[in-house]
């Protein structure tokens, strides 16, 4: 039995990403001596690790992508924080404290940080309909429900292949629909197709998923991206343009959440994400201050 | 091999004896597996159920385990209203109407334990709205919560539930049912998603809510 014997403790800050404001407002809340986790789906700083060459990030006048995000994460490791390499999936506040739910475990938060970078997410038409009647996004959560039914998974993203090999052990039939080039971990036993989704098929069930070349039947679809859009992510937090809306603290409408870097809008430069998580996590610090303020 | 890792032995072992106030009860029914057959039932986890509770039983002395045989026509078993097997009824200073149906395994042992600690203090950490609302409650609500093991979304659900029942034991009953393990039910409330919740058969919804929102998702289902 895996057994989690309780819930691991509240952390002050909840850091969603691990790119330079993510790191950044790591390293801030620990100068601020509050605990913190970081969660991302990728290493720490993978985006920037890509960068052929970055020339405005001061100090810096000529710096390899791969040099300053080594910097980074060395910097992030001195922090001692935990780093969770998960996706985060659903954010829930309760009272003063926040839920964070990933593909695997639940962080509590007295506030979370949001640095998701830019994510231009949308949702394929029918798939918030369908959500609760064959949309799902959690294999190892609802896989078990699809015992001897046809599934398709739409993989964004390559983690999607190891989330179909999973449904292949309970499902009677996996479609794989990859939007991406090279899949390279798909059991034998999934079929696979390159295509783009177009629809979730089905109002009151799902009965299938509409491509770009042509429709596949289905009990069920799991949807496998890089990132959820923010709205659905967390109901009600202040969107515009696909860019969180924040005040000059960095917070959101929501209490107790705050964002920084490339989510909250141009320019998507890693000074300003530097800068931003270093704000928010200032901020953040304040919040737990008050709310301890309150408890004691 | 114990169930329970050592590692969380110890840390229960120290909770229980910090948190605890009353003595708890859980009625484990189970059914042994040379009866399962002539009685046309499968309970393929009922050895293990049985073995996670006898060892929390161990951790402290405030928790007594009950085991029972399940057998339909009992008095027990009509008046505690279980009809699955394994199922689990956490019984605190008042009547009991906290359950769990399946094994309370990987994220579930989490509820299981806390709710075995609210059980016990009969009160829980709802937030006083919340609270008010439930206990306004004055008509019979049963509310299922379908989850699985693996669900780290599943046990605030369950959670939230119960705690719901432990605040009004006369009129609310809470199940959590660990899913694959009733097959009948996933196809009965065609669930594709879990956590999914059923109140009092009429009102239905999945995910993640806050204990504001759940709330008022029983109290529409009692006006529905």
């Amino acid at each position: 039995m895996s057994s989690t014997a309780s819930r691991s403790e509240t952390n002050d800050v909840v850091i969603i990403g691990a790119g330079p404001a993510g790191l950044s407002a790591a390293v801030n809340a620990k100068a601020r001596n509050l605990s913190a986790v970081v969660i991302d789906a990728r290493e720490p700083v993978a985006k920037v690790r890509n960068y052929p060459e970055v020339t405005n990030y001061l100090g810096y006048p000529k710096a390899a992508g791969i040099e300053l995000a080594n910097h980074f994460a060395q910097h992030f490791a001195k922090t001692g924080f935990p780093f969770k390499k998960e996706r985060a999936q659903k954010i829930v506040p309760q009272g003063d404290v926040v839920m964070v739910g990933t593909d695997k475990e639940v962080y509590d938060g007295k506030t979370v940080i949001l640095t998701f970078g830019v994510a231009h997410t949308k949702l394929l038409p029918g798939e918030e309909q369908c959500l609760g009647k064959g949309v799902s996004y959690c294999v190892t959560c609802d896989g078990a429900l699809y015992s001897g039914k046809d599934v398709v998974v739409v993989g964004y993203v390559p983690e999607g292949e190891e989330e179909a090999n999973a449904l292949a052990g309970f499902a009677r039939s996996v479609t794989y629909v990859a939007t991406y080039e090279n899949v390279e971990t798909l059991d034998k036993t999934i079929k696979l197709i390159h295509a783009e989704p177009t629809a979730i098929l089905g109002c009151t069930k799902v009965t299938g998923l509409s491509t770009d070349t042509g429709e596949l039947s289905a009990d069920g679809v799991f949807v496998i991206r890089e990132a959820m859009p923010f709205s659905s992510m967390l109901e009600g937090l202040a969107v515009e343009d696909s860019f969180i809306q924040v005040d000059r603290s960095m917070a959101t409408n929501i209490p107790g959440v705050f964002a920084a870097g490339d989510c909250t809008g141009a320019p998507f430069q890693i000074a300003k994400a530097v800068g931003e998580g270093q704000v928010a996590a200032l901020s953040a610090a304040r919040y737990v201050y008050k709310l301890r303020k309150k408890e004691s | 091999m114990a169930m329970i890792p050592d590692q969380d032995m110890e840390f229960l072992r120290e909770r229980f004896s910090e948190e605890m106030r009353d003595p708890v009860t859980i009625i484990a029914f189970t059914k042994k597996a040379q009866d399962q057959e002539g009685a046309g039932l499968v309970c393929e986890f009922c050895t293990e159920t049985q073995r996670i509770v006898d060892e929390l039983a161990d951790l402290s002395d405030k928790i007594n385990v009950e085991c029972r045989e399940f057998s339909p026509d009992s008095q027990i078993v009509k008046d505690l209203g279980v009809d699955k097997l394994p199922a689990l009824v956490v019984q605190g200073p008042k009547e009991g109407s906290v359950k769990y149906y399946g094994i309370p395994g990987g994220f579930e042992f989490s509820s299981l334990v806390e709710d075995i600690v609210d059980a016990s203090r009969g009160s829980t950490d709802l937030s006083e709205d919340v609270k008010e609302k439930v206990r306004g409650i004055q008509r019979d609500t049963h509310i299922q919560v379908f989850m699985t093991p693996t669900c780290p979304y599943c046990p605030s659900a369950v959670r939230i539930a119960h705690q719901m029942a432990i605040e009004n034991p006369d009129f609310i009953k809470a199940d959590a049912i660990e899913a694959s393990e009733f097959p009948h039910l996933v196809s009965k409330y065609e669930l594709s998603a879990v956590p999914t919740i059923v109140i009092n058969e009429k009102v239905q919804f999945e995910g993640a809510l806050t204990d504001d929102e759940f709330a008022d998702q029983v109290v529409l289902a009692l006006a529905a």
